[in-house]
């Protein structure tokens, strides 16, 4: 019956373990990011002093911070979110290579701009801080 | 009919655009009370600024006759501190701002039409049809 030198037996379980932890950590930091975006999506109400907490989501969520209000909901899935980020993992603890990795594979991209507000001076601004377009709508509500 | 909504669906979430508004004054106590009610909700956070900016434009029709208790049941609609924007209301808090942006698009801009749009600094007179403002974008974009 075959079996495996030892020499290769014994890096193919370390391997294994190591595989399981990276996959374990990916799918960590998945759930963490999907949860970051749902908070990103949801329409902004509300509530300035629940402020702060949305805004380290938003900023995990996507590259340009911004500065936005949110609901209680908001809030809740935040804290929800950073509770998950700071709970450590089961598995032992990945090696800074492999989180930096899972990390840019779990980044979602920005799918609604609309979603990002700031002000700027008197302005209110809705969108892309970086878009290369701005247009100011000159109106009246009447 | 407003073209923003498509704006913000076709440029502005797919981040190309960012909008702005700026206020204009053309009916007097009427415009200045709805201005006033947009500036109070921004004063909640910014996001709601423009929650309560697409309410005003949806209820386009009862804006003139709206009293301050209109605005706050307004407010309550789009889960705004009710009482805090009442008092902002009360106070004209932001009545200085809103009327110093009406005086600059005569004084700096010499706007006569409404709305009009400034696209990367450049001022578009009158109502555009979304066509028109596709093309301004390219320009604008493509001018860098």
């Amino acid at each position: 019956m075959f079996t495996l030198p030892a020499t290769r037996a014994a890096r193919a379980r370390p391997c294994f373990a190591r595989r399981w932890r990276r996959a374990a950590c990916a799918w960590l930091l998945l759930c963490v990011g999907v949860m970051a975006a749902a908070c990103a999506d949801r329409p902004q109400t509300a509530a300035p002093e629940l402020a702060a907490p949305t805004e380290a989501v938003v900023a995990e969520a996507a590259p340009t911070p911004t500065p936005v209000a949110a609901s209680p909901a908001d809030a809740d899935r935040a804290a929800e979110a950073q509770a998950a980020a700071e709970t450590p993992p089961e598995a032992e603890a990945p090696s800074e290579a492999e989180t930096d990795s899972a990390t840019e594979a779990a980044a979602p991209a920005v799918s609604d701009w609309t979603q990002f507000v700031a002000v700027e001076g008197d302005y209110y601004l809705l969108g892309n801080p970086e878009a290369p377009v701005l247009i100011l709508d000159v109106s009246d509500f009447l | 009919m407003r073209v923003e909504p498509r704006l913000k669906a076709e440029y502005v979430a797919t981040g190309a655009v960012r909008l702005g508004f700026h206020h204009l004054l053309d009916h007097g106590r009427s415009s200045e009370q709805a201005a006033l009610a947009a500036e109070c909700a921004g004063e909640q956070s910014p996001a709601s600024f423009w929650a309560m900016h697409d309410l005003l434009f949806s209820r386009l029709r009862e804006l003139s006759r709206a009293d301050a208790a209109q605005f706050t049941a307004y407010a309550g609609e789009i889960g705004l501190n009710q009482e805090a924007f009442g008092a902002c209301l009360a106070d004209q808090r932001y009545g200085d701002k809103v009327q110093a942006m009406d005086a600059q698009r005569r004084s700096e801009w010499g706007i006569r039409r409404r709305p009009s749009f400034l696209i990367n600094d450049r001022l578009y007179e009158g109502g555009l049809p979304f066509e028109a403002f596709a093309r301004a974008i390219q320009d604008a974009d493509a001018s860098g």
